[in-house]
């Protein structure tokens, strides 16, 4: 997993309600084409809606849907807070 | 594989797939547009489930619709989405290309949907949409226009709300209209001039060989260009070398010209093509209103009250299992006792009555006892799946099964295993990643099933005679947890060497929870449910009837002249697999009551057939575990399931009610002396035999399972294999561990 991008917050740093422009996404070429099929594209608009009891992983709600991330592949979303 | 190919499919039918993403209610919508007379199957070569039937209300009756497997793309990046793919290109083996797709889309989601649906549409395929849960979108304040969505497409588009069976009967109608229009090759969502031209060309190539026409060829081959090459050769089958070689030209001289990442370009191209389509389409209500789904949430993937409830459902689960499936099995034990005293009273004394009874009456007896639990974890699962808390099941659990390199949805197959490691091994069919699926498949026989109770009674009760009903508890309650650390730490293992690859990404989609309809949840625990019966049913059922051979030869008629010799060989054989505890009991001496010289001759006979030979061939093995030739005799027995240790035993110690622990059995075991005076069953020996049937892979029925679900002999030989060794190993260790701490006397 890509560490974090310097200078710019990513979906991980995100707290609970917080809403975000994705700018850019990073990672291994499998999690960045299966978070980019699944909506995650530069440009939509993300919620935290919950973090998992264990602390890990994330459930954001983007495109009218629940998707569910762990930390490290959060990590590789950067994004712009609204 | 049978069922793979659609015999009833002559060329004169009209075949359509039916497309869509996971949770956009497909499912619901191909039962609805089908009815019930399903053919269920595999598709060729694969676990993937296949599912084919006739569209109801359509004029010509000769429509026929294909169930594809959900997938959010055609990027063949996992098996369901190669299949998906194959099926729509007519690469499938045995399945010719459809005629018309049927594309479902969940309303209240229609970007990501989409994204699916225009990798069909490329293919120039007719088309129909379905826009399904049109009433969920409408409580959620979205404002979806139908008219535009058919504009922009160029497709009919037809509101459905599954669960209700709303506007399916507008389909086929729909289906008549899209297969009579004309077929465009108007590019959908157009890419830059550089790709169209590498598309083209490769489109030319497969063509040529015959994997696409013109119609398809241009979708094709941007699946193909999208199909990230890391993962080509391990889900996908070899292209054929000259397709192979365009697809690597076409992406060198695309990242020359500026496409160096080009499976996110075609995404991101896609997705933008269609934010700019559905401005139009869809309006957002201003004020966000929380839906259902999300109070439910709060509640239940709270920290505190979601943790809670998990372990709520998942003890309620069980516990419904043991409490529904013991009445069902004892029925099934019943008969099963009944049906060989009916053979032995009708049929003259013989190998035959022996064979029919012992062997095949006992072997099918040991597939059908499993049905009840299998049915009912099957329930539970198909339950959990259908209401949409299986994922919150993944999302609480993944934190811990992350640890061990797996995914959160590895939980509740393993944890089903608790229960019986055949449905917990079928469960493990919602792992997407093979190697991942394979671990889990590989370490769930080492958590404590319920067969293997019965054995830890007996040896618990002889290793502390004495000792309160806590310590008892306690030390089966270490049992188990024991085999879910060691189930852990050998996935673990096995993801550095055998299975070795990265922690599976989670990336996973909570659907909004739903009320299960009843019908399809019924026809998936039955389909389930009778593939086991069939399929693994008939592997158990030869080994259930060589077991009976080599117990039954050599036979010499003059140890036993009483006809209840083999009867009471054949119960201890027959007794059930999946034994809670007393369900061993109950089977062995109820029919019968048999005379101390029956069993006394049953003990001799059992000496002197091949079973009894092949214990004492194996003797000098098991000597430095601890075990005498009789306990390797229970050993040989107990292969096909590990209860039979116990019945065996009563055999050789001459003891009827066998399943009881606290019994005379147990007096007999432990008074049971060696030659030179020691006794057999020493407290470490025990011990010993404590830690072998808790690792060895004694159940003929989860390597039948593994054997089906992983496609190939190799893994339940691997299986086998590693358990064996862990075993044989441990059990030695304890054995002497113990010795020295004076426990061997």
């Amino acid at each position: 997993m890509k560490a974090n991008v310097v200078g710019s917050s990513t979906l991980a740093d995100m707290t609970i309600g917080m809403h975000a422009r994705v700018s850019k996404v990073h990672g291994q070429p499998a999690l960045r084409h299966r978070l980019l099929e699944m909506g995650m594209t530069p440009g939509c608009c993300v919620r935290l809606v919950r973090v998992a009891p264990l602390g890990d992983p994330l459930d954001f709600e983007l495109r009218g849907y629940h998707l569910s991330l762990r930390r490290d592949e959060a990590r590789n979303v950067v994004v712009e807070e609204l | 594989m049978t069922q793979t190919v659609a015999t009833s499919a002559g060329p004169r039918f009209t075949r359509v797939a039916v497309a869509g993403n996971p949770n956009s209610g497909k499912t619901t919508i191909f039962n609805g547009l089908t009815g019930m007379r399903l053919k269920v199957g595999n598709y060729a070569g694969v676990t993937v489930e296949r599912r084919e039937g006739r569209l109801r209300g359509d004029p010509t009756g000769r429509t026929l619709l294909v169930d594809m497997p959900g997938t959010y793309s055609l990027a063949a990046r996992s098996l369901d989405e190669r299949i998906a793919r194959d099926v729509l290109l007519g690469w499938q083996p045995g399945e010719p290309p459809p005629d018309a797709v049927i594309v479902v889309l969940d309303a209240s989601n229609l970007e990501r949907n989409l994204y699916l649906a225009t990798q069909i549409l490329d293919l120039n395929l007719p088309v129909v949409f379905l826009c399904n849960m049109m009433d969920i979108a409408r409580q959620r304040g979205l404002t979806i226009s139908l008219s535009r969505l058919a504009k922009a497409f160029g497709v009919p588009v037809i509101p459905t709300i599954g669960n209700k069976s709303e506007g399916l009967d507008d389909i086929a109608p729909a289906l008549q209209e899209a297969l009579a229009g004309p077929v465009s090759l108007r590019p959908f969502c157009p890419m830059p001039e550089a790709i169209e031209q590498h598309a083209a060309q490769l489109g030319r190539v497969l063509v040529r060989h015959r994997l696409a026409d013109a119609r398809t060829a241009r979708g094709a081959a941007l699946l193909l260009l999208l199909r990230p090459s890391q993962v080509e050769h391990e889900i996908d089958e070899p292209l054929p070398v000259e397709v192979d070689q365009a697809l690597h030209v076409a992406r060198v001289a695309l990242a020359v010209a500026g496409f160096d990442d080009l499976s996110s370009y075609l995404v991101q191209r896609r997705y933008e093509w269609l934010d700019e389509r559905l401005a139009s389409v869809i309006r957002y209500a201003l004020v966000r209103r929380e839906h259902l789904s999300d109070r439910i949430d709060h509640v239940l993937t709270h920290k505190v009250f979601g943790l809670v409830a998990f372990a709520l459902v998942m003890f309620g689960m069980f516990a419904s299992i043991f409490w529904l499936a013991e009445p069902a099995m004892g029925l099934v034990e019943t008969v099963v006792s009944w049906l060989q005293s009916l053979v032995h009273a009708k049929l003259p004394e013989g190998a035959l009555s022996d064979l029919l009874a012992d062997g095949i009456v006992a072997g099918v007896g040991n597939i059908v006892v499993f049905f009840p639990q299998i049915c009912l974890l099957f329930l539970f699962i198909a339950l959990l799946e259908d209401t949409g808390y299986m994922a919150r099941a993944a999302f609480l659990m993944d934190r811990i099964m992350r640890g061990v390199g797996l995914h959160g949805k590895s939980f509740i197959p393993l944890l089903s295993s608790m229960a019986c490691t055949v449905p917990g091994i079928m469960a493990t069919r919602t792992i997407e990643n093979r190697r991942d699926r394979l671990a889990t498949i590989l370490v769930a026989p080492l958590i404590a099933c319920s067969a293997r109770l019965p054995v830890y009674f007996i040896l618990i009760a002889l290793i502390f005679p004495s000792e309160s009903v806590w310590t008892k508890a306690g030390v089966l309650a270490a049992i188990y947890l024991a085999g879910i650390l060691l189930a852990l730490g050998i996935a673990t293992l096995l993801k550095k060497t055998v299975l070795r690859g990265p922690t599976p990404m989670f990336v996973m989609e909570l659907p909004p929870y739903r009320l299960p309809d009843p019908w399809p949840v019924v026809r998936v625990v039955w389909d389930r449910g009778r593939s086991f019966l069939v399929r693994a049913g008939t592997f158990i059922l030869a080994a259930s009837v060589l077991l009976w051979a080599i117990f039954y030869w050599p036979h010499s008629s003059d140890l036993s002249p009483a006809p209840e010799t083999h009867e009471m060989l054949s119960q201890a054989l027959a007794a059930p697999p999946a034994g809670q505890g007393g369900a061993v009991a109950e089977s062995l001496p109820q029919t019968l009551a048999p005379k101390p010289q029956a069993l006394a001759a049953a003990s001799r006979q059992l000496e002197y057939s091949l079973a009894g030979r092949l214990g004492k061939l194996i003797e000098p093995a098991i000597r430095p575990l601890g075990y005498d030739w009789r306990i390797g005799v229970a050993i040989i027995a107990s292969f096909t399931a590990r209860e039979i240790f116990v019945s065996t035993m009563g055999i050789v110690y001459s003891v009827d009610d066998a399943g009881n622990g606290s019994g005379v059995l147990r007096t007999r075991m432990q008074a049971a002396v060696r030659p030179d005076g020691s006794p057999v069953f020493s407290k470490a020996t025990c011990l010993s035999l404590l830690v072998f049937y808790s690792l060895a892979m004694q159940c003929v029925s989860t390597l039948a399972v593994t054997w089906r679900e992983s496609g190939s002999w190799r893994w339940p030989a691997f299986l086998w294999g590693y358990m064996a060794v862990l075993a044989y190993g441990a059990a030695f260790v304890t054995y002497h561990i113990a010795a020295a701490f004076g426990l061997a006397a």
